[in-house]
């Protein structure tokens, strides 16, 4: 591949994995903007996605449709343990200040990290992709697996299917009317609880999403719950506390950045997300399209 | 003469209760026993155990200098790390490349580290605190950790072994003993530096600003400065902290520098109280001990150390010792012997 070719591939690598971390900053992003929670467990469910598709896809085989009930599987299974957890932990963190949230949620992340490592033991696994799907494609010259593109329409789909439900229906319009003002969106009415309940189990079910599709791509072990939240923190911030968009653009244009880097030189992989946050923090805090008054930063 | 109410216990005329006083007591005996049992410890153990111990001591240093930052000054910082690996990791280096194994040397380079790495991150805020500033110490300690991991300048992710512990006036401290002894002197030095500062004039500026800023500020005191000065300070602490371990352990590599890493103090100081002064201590101990005795009894220790926080943190969310003291649990402790008087038949009644 010529070096154009290479820098489409390094694009297009990049938008797909942007996606992917997308989708767990806007989970993240939700529970901050609706909860003010500092939800670290995020992460968790992301590891927990991945380690169900691991069992199921040996379960269900390696054809296209065994890989689809394998994903909606693990999505439904993580989604049913965050409302679990949900009901039983986060509940009591909703009045609190940032500080113990952070506790009682890192520790339910090293939870999440020693509970799998029990299951599924310390050596890390690997999930196949069913063989249509890894079928290389060529696009802009560029020759990329399939799945990347799946990855990036899939994680779209879900991106529009939330921006529908936030602007398009009635508990997309109460969550939206909460993570503006708690207070006065309960004297309206509002009731508050459902809507913590319906957006932790949406934040749940993008980072299960993220998690199950990531599978194939990434060694599956407990790691995985501390490495995508952290970038995922940074992703927030800078693109906003509280906006989704923000969250999208901020995500995309790291992770094309950050691949574009990485593929040329491996020797500054992986920064970008962080120089991005500290840029931002000393510039902006508010993130790129975070509005300054929402964000409850200090 | 002072009349005896029929309120329980005010024997004095101190305004505090027989039992408050009580507690006061065994609050005061208890540091002194901590120390006393450190001191004789290596008797009674096995040299594997004194290592253990040794690294005890790392965590509680760590610990208290992160919640002296976090808790006491009231500066939110998650980078911590940063100054624990790059004090372990500059130890590491004056050993390994420099062949330099003076301990005051050791340790007063790792101070200095932490001071020059400190100093950048907080002018670059300008003093402001919040969670942002906290953001921003993670973020530039993820930066480092990277740089660590995967630049060649410090070894990758091997990182650096045979980091001989080094001698302190010409007495080498190889065996574990005798770092033991070390450790333990330079921990409860630094621990009572950390509340000398608390107490001093300095100190009640920082506790004044972390309870009310505005407030101090509209009286005109530099904020900033002061702020400035506690996170400073924990990060030299932090440093030292980090020198102990690679000594202890005789090898550095990145993880000292990962996020987790930093999160452990922080978690220590949370469950036993963060803001004060033996909480971290306590906070220390616990998960240091969870992670020895059940990580002896099986690989997946960390879901116990988790769960251990998480049922501490929804019974004492705001750590063991101030949970301890609060009104809660004095009920309950009332309503706990009142039930056990009721039970017993007649003789300690009235």
């Amino acid at each position: 591949m010529t070096d154009i070719h290479q820098l489409i591939l390094s694009v297009m690598v990049g938008v797909s994995t942007g996606m992917v971390v997308v989708l767990i900053s806007v989970g993240l992003s939700l529970t901050f903007g609706t909860m003010r929670i500092v939800n670290m467990a995020h992460g968790g469910f992301f590891m927990v996605a991945a380690f169900l598709m691991y069992s199921t896809a040996k379960v269900f085989g390696g054809s296209m449709s065994g890989f689809v009930v394998a994903v909606i599987i693990s999505i439904i299974a993580t989604i049913l343990l965050g409302a679990v957890l949900e009901r039983l932990v986060f509940r009591r963190m909703y009045g609190r200040q940032h500080m113990s949230g952070l506790l009682g949620t890192f520790a339910l992340m090293l939870m999440f990290q020693g509970g799998a490592q029990q299951i599924w033991g310390v050596q890390p696994l690997s999930v196949n992709a069913p063989i249509q799907l890894i079928r290389a494609v060529t696009i802009f010259g560029a020759t990329i697996p399939m799945y990347n593109l799946l990855l990036t329409g899939v994680a779209l789909v879900a991106l529009g299917a939330l921006a529908a439900f936030s602007y398009r229906t009635r508990i997309g319009m109460e969550t939206r009317a909460v993570a503006t003002d708690r207070a006065m969106a309960a004297l309206l009415g509002i009731r508050v609880r459902r809507v913590f309940a319906i957006t932790f189990a949406v934040g749940t079910a993008l980072a299960a999403l993220a998690g199950a599709l990531m599978a194939p791509l990434v060694q599956v072990d407990s790691s995985l719950a501390s490495t995508y939240i952290i970038v995922a923190f940074a992703i927030v911030l800078v693109g906003g506390i509280g906006s989704v968009l923000g969250t999208f653009i901020a995500g995309l244009l790291i992770g094309v950045i950050d691949s574009v880097i990485a593929i040329n030189f491996p020797l500054f992989a992986g920064y970008a997300p962080f120089i991005a946050m500290a840029i931002v923090i000393a510039i902006r805090p508010s993130g790129l399209l975070g509005n300054p008054v929402t964000a409850h930063l200090d | 003469m002072i009349e005896h109410t029929a309120l329980d216990g005010m024997t004095r005329d101190d305004g505090k209760t027989r039992a408050s006083r009580r507690w006061s007591q065994i609050g005061a005996v208890v540091p002194v026993g901590l120390v006393a049992a450190g001191l004789i410890a290596p008797v009674f153990i096995t040299s594997g155990q004194v290592y253990v111990a040794s690294g005890f001591l790392v965590a509680i240093l760590f610990a208290v200098a992160t919640s002296f930052v976090i808790g006491f000054a009231g500066v939110p910082t998650f980078g911590q790390q940063a100054f624990y690996g790059a004090g372990a990791y500059l130890t590491a280096s004056l050993v390994v490349r420099w062949h330099l194994h003076d301990q005051i040397l050791l340790l007063g380079a790792a101070s200095l580290i932490g001071l020059v790495l400190a100093l950048p991150m907080a002018l670059l805020m300008r003093g402001k605190a919040g969670l942002t500033f906290g953001l921003l110490t993670l973020a530039i300690a993820q930066a480092i950790y990277l740089f660590v991991y995967q630049g060649k300048y410090l070894n990758g992710e091997a990182g650096l072994s045979s980091v001989y512990r080094g001698e302190i006036f010409g007495i080498g401290l190889g065996s574990g003993d005798r770092f033991y002894y070390f450790t333990l002197v330079v921990v409860i030095v630094c621990f009572a530096l950390m509340v000398a500062i608390r107490r001093s004039m300095v100190g009640r500026v920082i506790w004044a600003i972390r309870e009310n800023p505005q407030r101090v500020a509209s009286l005109g005191v530099p904020i900033a400065r002061y702020r400035i000065i506690a996170f400073a300070s924990g990060a030299i602490f932090t440093a030292v902290s980090g020198s102990l371990l690679a000594q202890l352990v005789e090898a550095v590599d990145p993880s000292l520098f990962y996020w987790t890493a930093g999160a452990n103090p922080i978690l220590s100081g949370l469950i036993g109280g963060i803001r004060t002064v033996w909480g971290p201590v306590l906070g220390a101990i616990i998960l240091q001990s969870i992670s020895y005795f059940v990580g002896q009894a099986s690989t997946a220790w960390v879901f116990w150390m988790g769960l251990t926080v998480v049922i501490l943190y929804l019974v004492w969310p705001d750590g063991i010792l101030v949970g301890l003291r609060s009104d809660e649990t004095k009920h309950w402790l009332v309503q706990a012997r009142n039930v056990a008087r009721r039970a017993r038949p007649r003789a300690s009644r009235g």
